[in-house]
């Protein structure tokens, strides 16, 4: 500490204070990989790309590509839990992961699965309309655009997350797997909800959860893209059943607004959309959740 | 003024990496709730995503992410109060549990205090001394951050410590006729206490 020419030092008690309580609002490894899928979900939403492959594409022109590839590699294994490339001192297992998963599926996941794993998680509000990032509306202003191709218009439908390998609807099986395997990771706390899938019963540590969030709210994105939005609005539903306490309830209810109004179901999307507003206000997710039911 | 740490962070994400804590134990200790935190960090991050390649090293990575997290507490904190949200003292849960609980409750107990007391602090008293006291920055780099010139730092540090000294003060005396068990508390009350809350 550099606080020379202060007259008043702190005292003894409060340093020691300071001092004992240090650690004791640090996050847990839980709450880094959370914030941290939400993160990379976060900027392909806000940049307005519709997933993140494209964004790798797109940015690859512009000296992105490599930046945006490693952080889309850390964030499926963050948001999945492999933890790729994660630091060594998190509790991270990978390789004890793939041993002890009970659906068949590539040991140690390929480049390609991850991206699209979190391409699922990133665009699990279907793109609607191209919006500015909508994080701080005071840095928004400040801050100078991001580079051009970040910002292209997404086209309506989701693309092919990973061209030629990977189609999008595919990701959910591979995301159970590794979801199921991300138990041998163990994390503490947590009423655990019910789960029906073989596949994923067993003992369930809280990183099992956000992946199979993820897994359910991809598989609702499918839903709602395949022109099922009443099969949605069910599954929506189980979502709220399973997880107690779930890690992407802004997401679910961003997905909800849509399947309502895809549904027809017009002043209850309005309604939903205003409920959004009031619920998670600040929300990366708010644009496209105004835009979602005009 | 150029951090080490600048080199070992090429991309957003290794700064992700080195700083999740910081920013998050800060924004926390700055007055953003328990429930918003998830979103503040993000905020926090996907500004410096966006801001990434602007970012001219004139400063510290650290400095210049603490100028982004302090717009982003002052937002979060501005939506709250139009919400009606009131500043709660909330003590993290400890998950730390290879600790013994007398060093649990130590750091609960530290916790809640010092949660409290900048409660009572105003924000800019709370800004300068989350930084320069728990955080450990020079006051040079937070008035860099804060964007104030250094007499105007050092004056309001001095003025937040003694706020925060005096907050503390009366924070003790609340605990020591509430919440003081009478003697070394032991995991049994350790476990009611945390169920109470």
């Amino acid at each position: 500490m550099v606080n020379e020419r202060l007259d008043t030092e702190l005292s003894a008690t409060a340093r020691q204070i300071i001092a004992d309580a240090r650690g004791a609002d640090d996050p847990t490894a839980e709450d880094e990989a959370r914030v941290k899928a939400r993160w990379l979900a976060g900027i392909a939403a806000g940049a307005g790309v519709s997933s993140l492959t494209e964004a790798v594409r797109a940015a690859a022109g512009s000296g992105w590509g490599l930046k945006v590839a490693a952080m889309v590699a850390a964030a499926a294994a963050a948001s999945v839990g492999v933890y790729l490339g994660w630091p060594e001192n998190k509790p991270a297992a990978p390789t004890a992961v793939a041993v002890q998963a009970p659906v068949a599926a590539p040991p140690v996941a390929p480049p390609a699965e991850p991206v699209a794993a979190v391409a699922e998680a990133a665009a699990l509000v279907p793109a609607q309309a191209p919006e500015l990032p909508s994080a701080t509306e005071e840095e928004a202003n400040a801050a100078p655009p991001e580079p051009a191709a970040l910002a292209a218009t997404p086209p309506a439908t989701a693309p092919a997350l990973v061209p030629s390998s990977t189609p999008p609807r595919a990701a959910p099986s591979s995301v159970r797997a590794r979801t199921a395997a991300e138990r041998s990771r163990a994390l503490p706390v947590g009423g655990e909800p019910a789960a029906p899938a073989p596949a994923l019963s067993g003992g369930q540590p809280i990183g099992g959860q956000l992946g199979e969030e993820i897994a359910l709210l991809s598989q609702i994105r499918g839903t709602l893209q395949d022109g099922a939005p009443a099969r949605a609005l069910e599954q929506l539903g189980e979502y709220r059943r399973r997880f107690e306490r779930p890690n992407l309830a802004m997401e679910a209810d961003a997905l909800r607004v849509d399947a309502l109004c895809r549904a027809g179901q017009r002043e209850a999307a309005q309604a939903a959309a205003a409920a959004f507003v009031n619920d998670w206000p600040g929300s990366p997710l708010q644009q496209r959740v105004s835009a979602a039911c005009p | 003024m150029v951090d080490a740490d600048e080199e070992a962070c090429a991309t957003p994400e290794q700064a992700f990496e080195r700083h999740f804590a910081m920013v998050w134990r800060s924004l926390r200790r700055l007055g953003v709730s328990a429930n918003a935190l998830d979103d503040a960090c993000q905020d926090v991050f996907l500004v410096l995503h966006r801001r990434w390649l602007d970012f001219e090293h004139q400063s510290s990575l650290k400095t210049w992410i603490y100028g982004i997290l302090l717009r982003v507490a002052s937002d979060h904190k501005r939506r709250a109060r139009r919400e009606r949200e009131r500043w709660s003292p909330e003590v993290a849960e400890l998950e730390s549990t290879s600790d013994s609980p007398d060093r649990i409750y130590q750091q609960r107990e530290a916790s809640r205090l010092l949660h409290i007391a900048l409660g009572q602090l105003d924000d800019k008293e709370r800004q300068i001394l989350v930084m320069v006291d728990l955080e450990e920055t020079s006051v040079v780099d937070a008035a860099e951050a804060l964007g104030i010139n250094l007499n105007t730092a050092y004056s309001r540090l001095r003025r937040g410590r003694q706020s925060f000294e005096k907050a503390l003060r009366s924070a003790s005396l609340v605990k020591s006729e509430e919440f003081m068990p009478p003697q070394g508390p032991g995991p049994t009350s350790l476990t009611t206490e945390t169920n109470g809350e």
